[in-house]
């Protein structure tokens, strides 16, 4: 009898980073991504926030969800997809906008680059190849294709990202503009690379061929060493995008495709994003019922300061005795020297400054236990770096 | 509001011909539900237009004068359950409408010499049964009885079904049950099984012989793609059964041709101040701000209006004429997967004499022919036509129209009226190759059953599915616009979020065979797609059915 594969890949892909990143990967702390491991940790998560905010870190992005959009309808396409307005993305530019199902519940929050005039790039948290096949129905001209993983995909963030680049032979790198995409070369390879500020501050996207990772990869580790750059992993990426106080899909919302249950998902007023719902534009799915307000809005999403020392995920808040939500993520932020959250809340009107109390479960030697820790509600983003949208002089 | 005074003070003088530029109303197509949506909305005071792309009104219930030698429909070729409501309160019969013969029997040969006859004479039809087998004979009419309770229970169903929404809501969907609680628990149980089960399981249940099997089950598969084994087809006739109850005519033939039907219509909307304008084909509907604001006609005309009643299919509504930039991804993916390919195929003959067919009597002539000896024989052609393929035999339905109405022919000329069931859409390779050979199938299976038929014949025409879609321009030609299956029946016809005769976009409304309930020359949807609208425009809503 002979063993048949399955038709799904068991165990996880390494990435084409890996034999360079495993070097580096002192603390074997792995973690799923997709179908890929990435880093954790490399060393100290410590030392790599540290890197992040004062220096330069570089992070492997392979593994995130990538479309491509090509065709004369490709705009339009995108323009019924999403709520931000499409038109008015030029060519080189990006931008985050979340797309939405037909009841106005988010579906995920995602990056578009237009490439070129008829070229786009669309990067999401999770897979959703069948929804975007059905929303091209009706435009005759647009082609979709998942192309995760095709690329290699460098993070690159601090205030030295930018001189990391600029020693690595990226020319003129300084002039790129945030939300602006430009083609570089590094040590003979061509890289995209898109100044992106993300995590609050100045970083940068480098995308590069296969071929070409591992050169790439060794040339900024070497140039950027003098700088203070270090290999980030993703727990010291999650810290920073909590101080920054963005949303992770599937940690602090759900998408309305992966959610089982109908009031699980968020419209975009509930995860604070109405600002990037165009109802002036033409139709896009959910307009109807953003106009119509068929669908409810329930909870909001708060940023809390909390005592204590340790992350609280998933702990109740309770105001005085009634409970109106969970803690969805939590982390010790060293800028703030605090513990620092984003939970989900059932009133609306929960303003900065109202004292909370959350209640925290833990095991406490193997005995099931809480405990009661107050907390503040605080204005989102915690921390963001003035250097993200800076200028950065010539050399 | 203020933009539709904009709209119609710029555009009312500007109008290229009789017709004014701006309408309170535009109903799209004038087959009998646009026509009779059109009439009822005149009748509250709103100012209609009709248009139809074709030079003529009636849509796929009309006949047209072929080779100018005869009159035939190519079409429904049978009124089955023209509501009675609907024909009293728009003077029907005042404006024309006559019939040559009313509650048409049902008889179904085998071609062996075998035939049995049914219809509205229980006597007369155990008489017949029992020709076949004495047990079945006295089976019928229990059978009947029961079928007449569930139908009951049905007929109440007809009306506007509540939201998906609302399902879970009590109050709404008690009053649409209404009927299916007035039955008993026994009968409330049985009533679930029945519309959940196939025609062939029920049928095999309370009778022996085929033939009567096959031609009781014919009502349950006609027009549909689905086989009397397969699931669902017992809801199927009981829902036909249930939209003949609202007539009281049941199957006739009109007088003079189906046309006389849809001219009836015509003056009865005409009377009431409907504008018909023909030879308009509607490129596009215009939207302003996600709102339907009119339509736009071939040659760039445009005509406003603050709502539009679509009587065309609900693909040919929603994809081509509103097209998915305005609609959500969801809709459109239920319109993707709405079921709209026609089964059945039009064949018109012209006979220099009387066709004989074998044992039937000379009363029987006139009656509805069924070819449909086994419904074995049925679920065989279905399973070809499910792969695309043409059936190796032919289910039909034949009606010769000129026993009763002379004047449709010239004299001692007869036409044989045939709908063949279970051709594919799109059969693999094209009608091209197979069109001739299905023909010649057709003809053959004729003249088995009469065989005097071949020496008589004149001439002929046949219409295939496509071909049916390309001349009355309905999405794959299907006679009810949307197959009748459960998927797609009462508050998902035809798709969720589309019912009650709205549509996703407001203004834009559906009044055609594809809402609920259904194909049939019923009216049913035209009338209460035309109290929807009436509604709106008193509660001064704009619909949008999310």
């Amino acid at each position: 009898m002979s063993m048949i594969a399955p038709p799904w890949k068991d165990g996880l892909s390494p990435t084409p980073l890996h034999p360079a990143v495993t070097e580096c990967a002192a603390a074997n702390d792995w973690v799923r991504w997709g179908d890929y491991s990435v880093a954790r940790t490399y060393s100290s998560w410590e030392d790599e926030y540290d890197a992040i905010r004062r220096h330069v870190g570089i992070a492997d992005l392979t593994p995130s969800v990538r479309y491509r959009m090509t065709g004369q309808d490709a705009e339009a396409y995108l323009n019924r997809l999403v709520t931000r307005d499409m038109r008015r993305l030029r060519s080189g530019a990006r931008c985050a906008t979340p797309l939405c199902n037909e009841h106005g519940h988010v579906i995920d929050i995602v990056h578009i680059e237009r490439v070129d005039e008829h070229i786009y790039d669309l990067a999401a948290s999770a897979k959703m190849l069948p929804w975007l096949l059905d929303s091209a129905i009706g435009f005759d001209d647009v082609a979709i294709e998942d192309v995760t993983g095709q690329d290699v995909i460098f993070g690159l963030y601090g205030v030295a990202s930018c001189a990391t680049l600029l020693m690595a032979g990226a020319e003129d790198v300084e002039k790129l503009n945030p939300h602006q995409i430009g083609l570089y070369k590094i040590r003979d390879a061509a890289v995209v690379i898109t100044r992106t500020g993300a995590l609050g501050e100045m970083a940068y996207e480098i995308r590069a061929i296969e071929a070409d990772a591992l050169n790439v990869w060794d040339r900024l580790l070497r140039v950027g060493k003098p700088l203070g750059l270090k290999p980030v992993g993703r727990r010291a990426l999650d810290m920073c995008r909590i101080e920054l106080g963005h949303l992770s899909y599937g940690q602090d919302y759900i998408g309305a495709l992966a959610a089982r249950y109908g009031n699980r998902p968020r419209t975009p007023a509930e995860l604070g994003l109405d600002s990037l719902v165009d109802m002036k534009k033409d139709y896009f799915t959910g307009k109807r019922a953003f106009r119509q307000k068929t669908t409810q809005h329930r909870t909001k999403v708060i940023a809390l300061h909390c005592d204590g020392l340790e992350p609280m995920d998933h702990a109740k808040i309770f105001q005085g005795d009634r409970l109106i939500g969970t803690v969805t993520s939590s982390c010790w932020s060293p800028k703030l020297k605090s513990i620092i959250s984003l939970a989900t809340v059932t009133d609306q009107t929960l303003a900065e400054g109202v004292p909370l109390t959350l209640d925290v479960p833990r095991v406490f030697e193997l005995e099931p236990d809480h405990m009661r820790i107050n907390a503040t509600v605080v204005a989102r983003p915690f921390y963001r770096s003035p250097a993200r949208n800076a200028k950065v002089r010539g050399s | 509001m203020n933009i539709f005074n904009r709209l119609r003070d710029r555009s009312a003088p500007e109008a290229p011909n009789a017709f004014k530029g701006a309408y309170d109303v535009i109903v799209i197509g004038a087959g009998h539900n646009g026509l009779i949506c059109a009439a009822y909305l005149a009748d509250a005071g709103l100012d209609v237009l009709v248009v139809d792309q074709r030079d003529k009104p009636g849509g796929m219930a009309s006949s047209e004068l072929i080779d100018d030698r005869y009159t035939g429909a190519m079409g429904a070729h049978i009124v089955e359950g023209l509501s009675a409501k609907v024909a009293r309160d728009l003077k029907l019969h005042k404006f024309g409408l006559d019939y040559v013969k009313r509650q048409l029997d049902t008889v179904a040969i085998d071609g062996e010499g075998q035939a049995v006859r049914f219809g509205a004479d229980m006597r007369k039809s155990q008489d017949s049964i029992s020709a076949l087998s004495p047990q079945d004979a006295q089976a019928y009419p229990v059978f009947m009885d029961k079928m007449q309770r569930y139908t009951q229970a049905l007929t109440g169903m007809l009306s506007p079904p509540p939201l998906l929404e609302n399902i879970g809501r009590t109050d709404a969907m008690s009053t649409w049950l209404k009927g299916v609680r007035h039955l008993d628990q026994n009968e409330q149980q049985e009533f679930v099984r029945l519309c959940l089960s196939s025609v062939g399981d029920i049928l095999d249940e309370y009778f022996e012989s085929d033939l009567l099997k096959a031609a009781l089950a014919f009502d349950g598969i006609q027009g549909g793609r689905l086989g009397p084994r397969d699931m669902g087809t017992m809801a199927a006739l009981l829902w036909r059964w249930a939209q003949r109850e609202v007539s009281k005519d049941r199957l006739s033939i009109p007088k003079g041709g189906m046309d006389t039907l849809a001219m009836a219509l015509l003056k009865a909307a005409q009377d009431k101040g409907v504008a018909f304008r023909s030879n308009a084909d509607v490129k596009a509907l215009m939207m302003e701000e996600d709102q339907v604001t009119g339509i736009s006609l071939d040659g760039d005309e445009h005509v406003y209006a603050k709502r539009v009643v679509s009587s065309a299919d609900p693909k040919r509504t929603l994809m081509d004429l509103t097209g998915p930039r305005h609609l959500d991804t969801e809709s459109v993916r239920r319109l993707k997967h709405l079921k709209t390919e026609g089964t059945v195929s039009r064949m018109l003959l012209t006979l220099n004499g009387m066709p004989f067919f074998t044992g039937l009597s000379d009363d029987d002539w006139g009656e509805r022919i069924l070819i449909c000896p086994h419904m074995d024989y049925a679920q065989r052609s279905s399973r070809a036509m499910k792969y695309n393929e043409l059936p190796h035999e032919l289910t039909m339905e034949i009606v010769i129209p000129t026993v009763f109405d002379p004047t449709l022919a010239e004299f001692n000329r007869h036409i044989v009226s045939a709908n063949i069931q279970y051709t594919p859409c799109e059969p693999e390779g094209g009608w091209q190759q197979h069109k001739e050979h299905l023909a010649t199938k057709a003809l053959d299976t004729l003249s088995y059953c009469a065989p005097n038929l071949r020496g008589l014949v004149e001439g002929g025409d046949l219409w295939t599915p496509s071909e049916l879609a390309s001349h009355f321009g309905s999405t794959g030609g299907h006679w009810h616009h949307v197959d009748h299956t459960l998927d797609q029946a009462a508050m998902m016809r035809p798709i969720p979020g589309a019912a009650q005769y709205h549509t996703p976009v407001p203004g834009l409304y559906l009044c055609g065979a594809g809402t609920h309930p259904g194909g049939g020359v019923t009216g049913l949807p035209g009338y209460y797609a035309a109290q929807r609208v009436i509604f709106d425009t008193k509660t001064n809503e704009q619909g949008g059915g999310l």
